[in-house]
């Protein structure tokens, strides 16, 4: 809660903090002194309307915590691009340390820049005791696209690797796969988890999209090439 | 081209507009079009010699307006200009306020044309056409309205331009096991059909290029280099056509493919590419911007180096070996090492324009494409680098900070980052 805010707005209407509180329904020693951000968000919402009125305030403009100076917009660019360096993520004394900041600052512009990445696909995660790190905010996606992604991201270039294309042109060619799988279970494993090889009835055989690409789908040139018979 | 001259080209014709039409004018300079054959000339007010006219000339098969100051040609420019006008195969030659011509220059465009097949179009602009200086010579007579009617649909024609002009859409990043079947994934409908046409026909032309190869009877301790040099240039070829990277890269894709259906793995890695250490990209490095700004040079050894270089990236101690006989008639082809190598469609004329040059120079079969120095002897390494370095400022053309590393087909494939390795032999996979 700005509690400075209510502080000026008592001035300026002349009145009391403590007169303030009471015909809000409020014990006055929080109100003036009180610095725990659980108690302020647990604060009836009846309640606090009641004071926006009495002080001539918005709710928001009363919730806002404090204080003066807002963070320089200019400061949580410069954090963003801080914790976007390090993907460990950073305590808020290492920032305060690299970035030449006080404590305080930094504490200012991590609130900002949380507000601000609000609405977009990151967000500060808190890790540890006050170390911050910068991360997706997976919230925006459904489970179903974090599932495909994972997949998607699973998927390299097999070709890249001579020994794992000179295996699935074994297979396309009719080799005798299972001596592969022998010698390198391993790479059988990579390829089918690049989507390269797939299993039918115990037999490998090389994907759909292997087939499509390599333009094997098609039955008549396709029917000499399965892996079918050990060789 | 000689031959042309007792065939049915290579006339003169007048166009009688006494009116001096601005619709007539706009209707000739819309017919400019250097794919069909068709060049327009603007003449210079008071054109009275014939380097004036050359010069003009050659604006018109796309040469820079002072092209002969700017490369210092100091003679011969009227020889330099016919050897474009058949290097770029113009088949029409339209001649805007030839009335204005002296008679000497005239004729002199009558002989080119009879010579060279080329059919020219004089347009006789005078209030007293008819009766003036292109009336002395023979030539079929048009009046406006005749010609229109011949040419109007010329200049509604479609597809004025070479080839699709729209962008290729971007490429997925796969390998080229998975590469067709990822683009249907991630293309829209329109965009994979025109990529997936270009990849079945590369393909199928790949795969028609190994058939006959792989009849032949193979060891399994063959020094396979001959045949890697082989494949590199018919990758070389397929490729050469190629208007932007992604094209090249579907082509490639397309390739690989075929060649790992034959047992032959194409490993290639796209990378950045560092030209200073002589590297060079799998897209064209010599597309139709490239050649049309190489075009703007009228010294045919500076635009037939240039050319060749950037269309085969060999170094100069290779290019300076060729022979005449090295290069296809039309320009589009050049033999290394045994391998035959393209030129692009859009390019062969920068290419052809030497060939001219040197033919009729008196140069044929086994005697050198570049010569240089006073004694006319085949040129050597340094100097072609000089010329190419030349051409490279002059038209803004990198060639690389450093002379390439590729002495055949198969340095060209290595110098994008690509290598062949022999899979274990397999029997045949396409009948």
């Amino acid at each position: 809660m700005n509690r400075r805010l209510i502080s000026e707005r008592c001035r300026a209407a002349g009145t009391a903090v403590h007169e303030v509180a009471k015909r809000a329904g409020l014990d006055p020693i929080p109100l003036l002194f009180g610095e725990n951000p659980h108690e302020d968000d647990r604060m009836p919402f009846g309640v606090l309307r009641t004071l926006s009125r009495l002080l001539d305030v918005s709710v928001d403009e009363l919730m806002d915590s404090d204080p003066t100076p807002a963070a320089d917009p200019a400061d949580d660019v410069r954090l963003e691009a801080a914790l976007a360096a390090v993907p460990d993520g950073l305590t808020r004394d290492a920032l305060s340390q690299g970035l030449g900041w006080p404590l305080e600052r930094v504490e200012r512009t991590v609130a900002s820049l949380e507000a601000r990445l609000r609405a977009t696909g990151r967000r500060i995660r808190r890790v540890g005791s006050h170390a911050y790190v910068l991360g997706p905010n997976l919230s925006v996606l459904t489970s179903a696209e974090r599932a495909r992604l994972q997949r998607a991201d699973r998927k390299g270039d097999a070709a890249a690797d001579y020994r794992a294309t000179e295996m699935v042109f074994g297979i396309v060619s009719g080799w005798r796969w299972e001596a592969y799988y022998e010698a390198d279970p391993d790479s059988i494993q990579i390829l089918r988890e690049q989507c390269l090889v797939e299993s039918h009835r115990n037999q490998l055989d090389i994907s759909a999209d292997v087939a499509f690409s390599l333009q094997l789908d098609q039955p008549h040139l396709r029917s000499s090439l399965t892996a079918s018979e050990p060789r | 081209m000689g031959e042309a001259s007792t065939s049915t080209r290579g006339h003169l014709h007048i166009v009688e507009d006494p009116a001096d039409s601005a619709e007539l004018a706009r209707l000739v300079s819309s017919l400019a079009d250097r794919a069909r054959g068709r060049v327009v000339c603007h003449t210079t007010p008071g054109c009275s010699t014939d380097e004036q006219l050359a010069s003009d000339l050659l604006v018109a098969v796309g040469k820079r307006f002072d092209a002969l100051r700017f490369e210092r040609v100091r003679r011969g420019a009227w020889e330099l200009s016919e050897v474009w006008m058949v290097a770029e195969d113009v088949v029409d030659l339209f001649v805007l306020r030839a009335h204005a011509l002296p008679l000497q220059l005239l004729h002199a465009l009558g002989e080119m044309s009879r010579r060279n097949g080329i059919e020219t179009w004089l347009i006789d602009s005078s209030r007293d056409a008819g009766a003036g200086v292109l009336d002395r010579m023979r030539a079929a007579r048009w009046s406006p309205t005749r010609f229109r009617t011949r040419w109007e649909s010329a200049r509604n024609s479609a597809d004025r331009l070479p080839r699709d002009q729209t962008p290729y859409p971007e490429l997925p990043s796969d390998g080229f096991l998975t590469f067709r079947a990822t683009c249907r994934r991630l293309l829209v409908p329109g965009d994979f059909d025109r990529v997936d046409a270009l990849y079945r026909e590369s393909m199928a032309t790949t795969i028609a290029w190994l058939k006959p190869r792989r009849a032949r009877p193979r060891a399994h301790d063959v020094d396979d280099s001959l045949e890697r040099d082989a494949i590199a240039a018919q990758i070389q070829r397929l490729l050469s056509d190629a208007a932007s990277t992604s094209e090249a890269l579907v082509r490639f894709r397309a390739a690989q493919a075929a060649c790992f259906l034959d047992g032959w793995f194409i490993d290639f890695h796209p990378t950045v590419v560092d030209t200073a250490c002589g590297m060079a990209p799998l897209g064209p490095e010599l597309c139709p911007a490239s050649a049309n700004r190489l075009r703007r040079l009228c010294g045919p050894v500076s635009t037939a180096a240039m050319a060749l270089r950037l269309a085969t990236s060999m170094r100069s101690e290779i290019l300076c070996r060729l022979n005449i006989d090295d290069l296809a008639d039309d320009g589009g082809g050049v033999t290394i090492e045994g391998q035959l190598m393209a030129v692009p469609d859009h390019a062969r004329s920068l290419v052809r324009a030497h060939l001219v040059a040197r033919q009729r120079q008196g140069g044929s079969g086994a005697d050198p494409f570049f010569v240089g120095g006073n004694s006319g002897g085949r040129s050597n390494a340094s100097a072609l680098r000089n010329i190419v370095r030349s051409a490279s400022r002059k038209t803004g053309l990198s060639v690389g900070a450093r002379d390439t590393v590729a002495m055949n087909a198969g340095g060209w494939l290595l110098a994008r980052g690509a290598r062949i390795h022999r899979m274990r032999v397999a029997p045949a996979v396409h009948a």
